[in-house]
């Protein structure tokens, strides 16, 4: 290619440094710092925590909140909520990415591209009072339609039974666009010539999907488990917004937990908290990572 | 085993581009069929038509006498060699190969006999456990031929299957498919740019242009008699010579003055008088005193091209130029005038406007 000749030298080191020192700056005040700051406290006594000779109680913090029922309810709910959410992320938006790719939808495809889309800008905290009040028992849209259709009405956010399911749609509506369009950019490389030979073998569409497809969005699937791990793991604003942790402490996970505390000055307890599940974070998803990456190189 | 049918097949995209315009052709059960022609000609649409990968926007297409318009791909009982292998990256050899009698429910016994069969067949019995990354091109190409064997379907489709191989490997691989073949007595709908290709492998040839099919026949009657201008220039090569010239009781006229000398007592089968293309195939014009009963003429050499058993040579006749297959053995150089004949019997001639042959 005439192109790649006269291809212009590549710049000095330097210039690469500048670019990126601003940004490196700002991960490292911003970012990296309150981590550290954030583990150190989790090891000192709260009620000192902010003073500058704060002192250190070692794993006290930690100890305390092993013993902690509400912490330990608080931990496996997490878990629990997480499980479900990653799961159901993954099949949705796998499911609308494929949805976008098939014929059926020829004229809507515009409409279903920008409808799924559409929540991932809208600011969060906006959509999830909306979800609020779509959900309240006395005039929230959902219950108002239910009631004309003589169904039962539906416990939404008020009831510890549905209040999980509640908040997990708020978050898919909220979030799934997303995952979406890392699935529709890796269906769009899928090689289609694999496609038309295994019609020819014979696939049907679900065989195509399950020898076909699946294994060339591995990519996709990887990046989004990953992805939908750490941010379920984190799940604050829909709780803060929606149901403050509750109806009966059944949507008080970790993050919120920890938020609680340290509001009520618990400074060492919450960032123990804090540092649990930020290195439960680490450890799953450096363990996907390392699943994903095993299979590639088989 | 079956023969297919084309009746008078179309392809349109959006309703009015045409790609392929009524296409009607038959292709005898065991038959090895080539559909040939330049890219964008409609060849490979009119095979994945018969796929089932392309609509059928007119026409009808049958195989084993059944209407397959409204069968979808998976239903045709068809098998498809691609040209890029279109291989399955994350199975092994074995399981490529398998996988369509899987999907079939062929028994667990029957499968691992027909893979062993058709590995040992093609050679790829040690390959088998491989996945299609760690195997060359070559070697790709017989596991995707192999995947096609061993579903024994009713119809074997080749797309351009050689074209990603390097020259010596498409020349081996060629005869291997021949042998194939014959050793299978299989109908097999074959489509290729490369007319070597199509006239080594061919039972019969379709040549296709600009979507329409020019001439459906042997290899021998397709290059002997080309109906029209387009096949006689795209089968053989160098083409056939093609040039206008004018018949006079005593001459031919090449125009730029030049001419030939008419046979005594020889009447053309086509019209006098009136311009024409009259084809010559380099192999039928003769370099050195003419006979009696040929057409015959002098011209300069402007170029010649050794090829090893045989040269090329370029004369120049009047604007026109003419190519000559001559002995090696001849010295011939650059600038020298040859006299050079040619016997009616090998003069094609064909209506200028038409492009049709008289």
């Amino acid at each position: 290619m005439v192109q790649n000749s006269h291809r212009p030298a590549a710049p000095p080191v330097g210039v690469f440094w500048w670019f990126v020192a601003p940004f490196a700056l700002l991960t490292l005040v911003f970012g990296v710092w309150p981590i550290v700051l954030a583990v150190q406290t989790s090891f000192t006594a709260s009620a000192t925590a902010l003073q500058p000779q704060a002192k250190w109680v070692g794993w006290a913090n930690y100890a305390v909140l092993w013993s902690d029922p509400i912490f330990m309810n608080s931990m496996l709910r997490t878990l629990t909520y997480t499980s479900l959410a990653v799961f159901s992320t993954i099949v949705t938006a796998l499911l609308y990415a494929l949805l976008l790719q098939s014929v059926w939808i020829a004229r809507g495809r515009l409409f279903f591209k920008v409808a799924v889309f559409l929540p991932v800008v809208t600011p969060d905290i906006a959509g999830y009072v909306v979800w609020r009040w779509l959900y309240d028992q006395s005039f929230g849209a959902i219950n108002t339609a239910l009631e004309a259709l003589g169904l039962p009405l539906f416990g939404g956010i008020a009831s510890t039974s549905t209040v999980l399911g509640a908040v997990l749609v708020a978050e898919l509506w909220h979030h799934v666009g997303f995952y979406v369009v890392i699935f529709w950019a890796n269906l769009a490389l899928c090689d289609k010539g694999q496609s038309e030979a295994a019609q020819i073998d014979g696939a049907n569409p679900w065989q195509h999907f399950w020898h076909v497809l699946l294994p060339q969005l591995r990519p996709a699937l990887l990046v989004n488990s990953v992805y939908a791990l750490i941010q379920y793991l984190k799940t604050f604003t829909v709780v803060a917004v929606m149901t403050k942790g509750g109806p009966n402490e059944s949507t008080n996970f970790v993050s919120y937990y920890a938020y609680q505390l340290f509001d009520q000055g618990r400074y060492g307890e919450a960032t123990a908290m804090a540092t649990v599940l930020f290195t439960l974070i680490l450890l799953l998803a450096g363990l996907a990572m390392r699943l994903q990456g095993g299979r590639r190189s088989q | 085993m079956a023969a297919v049918d084309l009746r008078a097949v179309s392809k349109t995209y959006d309703g009015r581009q045409l790609a392929v315009r009524e296409v009607s052709l038959s292709v005898p059960d065991g038959e090895l069929a080539v559909f040939v022609g330049p890219s964008g000609c409609g060849k490979s649409t009119l095979l994945r038509m018969v796929a089932g990968l392309e609509s059928i926007s007119q026409g009808e297409i049958a195989i084993g006498g059944v209407r397959v318009n409204d069968l979808p791909a998976r239903e045709r009982d068809i098998a498809m060699v691609f040209q890029d292998y279109a291989l399955y990256p994350h199975k092994s050899v074995r399981e490529n190969m398998a996988f369509g009698l899987r999907l079939r429910r062929t028994p667990e016994a029957e499968i691992r006999r027909r893979v062993g069969e058709a590995a040992e067949l093609l050679q790829i019995g040690p390959l088998l456990d491989r996945k299609p990354a760690a195997l060359s091109g070559g070697q790709r190409q017989r596991v995707a031929i192999g995947r096609a064997i061993v579903r024994q379907p009713k119809v074997f489709l080749f797309d351009e299957p050689l074209s990603n191989l390097d020259a010596q490997l498409r020349t081996d691989m060629r005869a291997e498919i021949k042998r194939l073949h014959q050793r299978l007595g299989a109908t097999i709908i074959y489509v290729t740019h490369d007319q070597v290709e199509a006239m080594t492998l061919a039972s019969r040839i379709a040549v296709l242009n600009a979507g329409q099919l020019q001439q459906y026949d042997t290899p021998a009657r397709l290059y002997r008699q080309p109906h029209n201008l387009f096949v006689a220039g795209f089968m053989g090569s160098p083409p056939m010579n093609r040039l206008t010239a004018n018949l006079t009781p005593q001459s031919i006229e090449w125009g730029g003055g030049a001419s030939c000398q008419r046979p005594t007592g020889w009447a053309a089968p086509w019209p006098e008088q009136i311009p024409l293309v009259l084809g010559v195939r380099p192999e039928h014009v003769m370099v050195g005193p003419a006979a009696n009963d040929a057409l015959a003429g002098q011209a300069p050499v402007v170029l010649v091209e050794p090829l090893g058993a045989e040269t090329l040579l370029t004369l120049q006749v009047g604007q026109q130029t003419l190519v000559c297959r001559a002995s090696s053995e001849l010295s011939v150089a650059m600038g020298d005038t040859l006299t050079f004949s040619v016997h009616p019997r090998h003069v094609h001639a064909f209506n200028p406007d038409t492009g049709a042959s008289w």
